[in-house]
């Protein structure tokens, strides 16, 4: 069973400020590949595999908010009745300008009408929403930043790190990705922040589903993890929110090098 | 005179009974369109999928509320599209919010909350919020219908008006928002077929309030 989860060898770094096309571009374009979700972009031509993603704080006059990128599957992608959600991996980050770091007293908050989850400096449990009726999955979440300082958040470049789920039991999680946030920050600021995570954390698009550890390979400390992680959501691979027999399985079934 | 009704009547019947049938299964609407054109602020119909703008004069846009289960009485439909890069947009909610009672539209004791990025406003008594357009503009307020006092509101199918303004441009014709809570596509299909014919012809009228008010005393001659 390929239970590969890796977008592609293909990893590019798109911005959000493409010009509306055959599918909209700018949004997180979302397949289902190999029985998992699989993010991508529209970059004027075709869709290719993107596993970082620019925004923009106050791009629509708004300081500090952004509902970009929005996510966007076409109709029959996914399961009628079904859920998709995300699930923050890491606390919000900051770009350092050669590294990421933790963001400090800046936090995220992800909110859709009376859903709402702040990322600060752990990850938080996200939520999902309803898939369409035509199984199309079209969102635009509202992104904010601030400081539980109460102060402005600092100018800056803001990375979260998610990876996206449906809760129609089939389908397996998308790969991780990134959306990667100016708050204020210069263009070739933003831009070195989006290649720096291409070129050191997408680039291990050879992340594969039970690589827990991002080694490249599913090996003991992915089944150690797994175990320790029983019972939680920590170690979920296969969306349904728990750490259980059906991870051991996938953990098990990709065991050896990621393809 | 008698013969002009008659043809009206037969327009609007027509109407109602070709937008119905091609509403009897739930279907995606398009989206707000805008742009300018002569200097003013024009309405249209949207297809963000393909970018397209299918009507460019578009003033009647429908939506759902609860598509989501999670929230049965909002809805982030219709979106909002536009080539005006550059340009800060300003989007004025009319006082007044209208059911549909079958042959018309009634004012209604429910309050729609219109909301973007922090700004919000209501049909109690108008207001407006505001954005500037970036390239590939997707936008999606957020609209949620509530009963009197905050209960919750009745099924119905809910009209609210709206003009757009941004400086330098002349002010949109009122557009309007037909808001489906529960009740059949195929009533949806003919309250919008209604307003289509009743309020998008008369540019001008501006609030649902008093619009509410003209079909009511055309219901009583």
């Amino acid at each position: 069973m390929n239970l590969t989860l890796a977008a592609g060898a293909s990893i590019a770094a798109v911005g959000i400020a493409l010009h509306a096309s055959a599918q909209h571009a700018g949004d997180i374009s979302l397949t289902v590949s190999d029985g998992a979700i699989a993010t991508a972009a529209f970059d004027g031509a075709a869709t290719v595999p993107v596993r970082v993603f620019g925004a923009s704080f106050g791009d629509t006059g708004v300081a500090h908010f952004t509902s970009n990128p929005g996510f966007e599957a076409l109709p029959g992608t996914f399961a009628t009745g079904s859920r998709v959600g995300f699930t923050p991996r890491a606390g919000l980050q900051r770009f350092t300008g050669d590294a990421l770091a933790p963001a400090g007293e800046a936090e995220l908050e992800v909110r859709f009408l009376t859903l709402a989850t702040v990322i600060g400096a752990e990850p938080a449990a996200g939520f999902d929403l309803a898939v369409q009726s035509n199984g199309g999955w079209h969102r635009h979440f509202n992104f904010t930043l601030r400081s539980t300082g109460g102060a402005p958040p600092e100018s800056g470049v803001y990375v979260a790190e998610l990876e996206l789920y449906s809760t129609d039991g089939a389908t397996l999680p998308s790969a991780p990705f990134w959306i990667v946030f100016s708050d204020g920050a210069s263009a070739a600021e933003h831009e070195a922040a989006m290649a720096w995570i291409a070129a050191n954390l997408a680039d291990g698009g050879t992340r594969c589903a039970g690589d827990l550890d991002g080694d490249g390979a599913v090996g003991a400390p992915d089944l150690a993890a797994t175990l320790s992680a029983w019972g939680t959501p920590d170690a979920d691979l296969t969306g349904d929110g728990d750490t259980n027999a059906a991870d051991l399985a996938a953990v098990l079934s990709a065991w050896g090098a990621c393809p | 005179m008698q013969q002009h009704h008659r043809i009206s009547i037969i327009t609007l019947f027509t109407l109602t009974t070709f937008a119905a049938a091609a509403r009897a299964e739930k279907e995606p609407h398009l989206d707000l369109w805008i742009t300018a054109s002569d200097g003013a602020l024009v309405t249209g119909g949207w297809d963000h999928l393909t970018g397209s703008v299918i009507n460019p004069s578009q003033r009647v846009f429908e939506a759902d509320f609860g598509i989501d289960p999670a929230f049965p009485f909002s809805t982030d439909e219709p979106g909002i599209g536009s080539d005006l890069v550059g340009v800060t947009l300003t989007m004025n909610l009319a006082p007044g919010l209208g059911r549909w009672n079958g042959d018309g539209f009634d004012l209604s004791s429910a309050v729609l909350l219109a909301s973007y990025g922090g700004q919000s406003a209501t049909t109690t008594a108008g207001g407006s919020f505001g954005f500037l357009v970036s390239a590939g503009l997707d936008l999606h307020p957020e609209y949620t219908v509530s009963g009197a006092g905050g209960t919750d509101p009745a099924n119905g199918i809910y009209l609210a008006a709206f003009t757009v303004s941004a400086n330098g441009l002349a002010s949109s014709a009122t557009f309007y928002a037909v808001l489906n809570l529960g009740m059949t596509e195929l009533d949806h299909g003919a309250a919008a077929a209604w307003v289509e014919s009743n309020l998008v012809p008369s540019p001008g009228a501006g609030a649902v309030l008093a619009l509410v008010g003209a079909a009511s005393r055309r219901r009583r001659r």
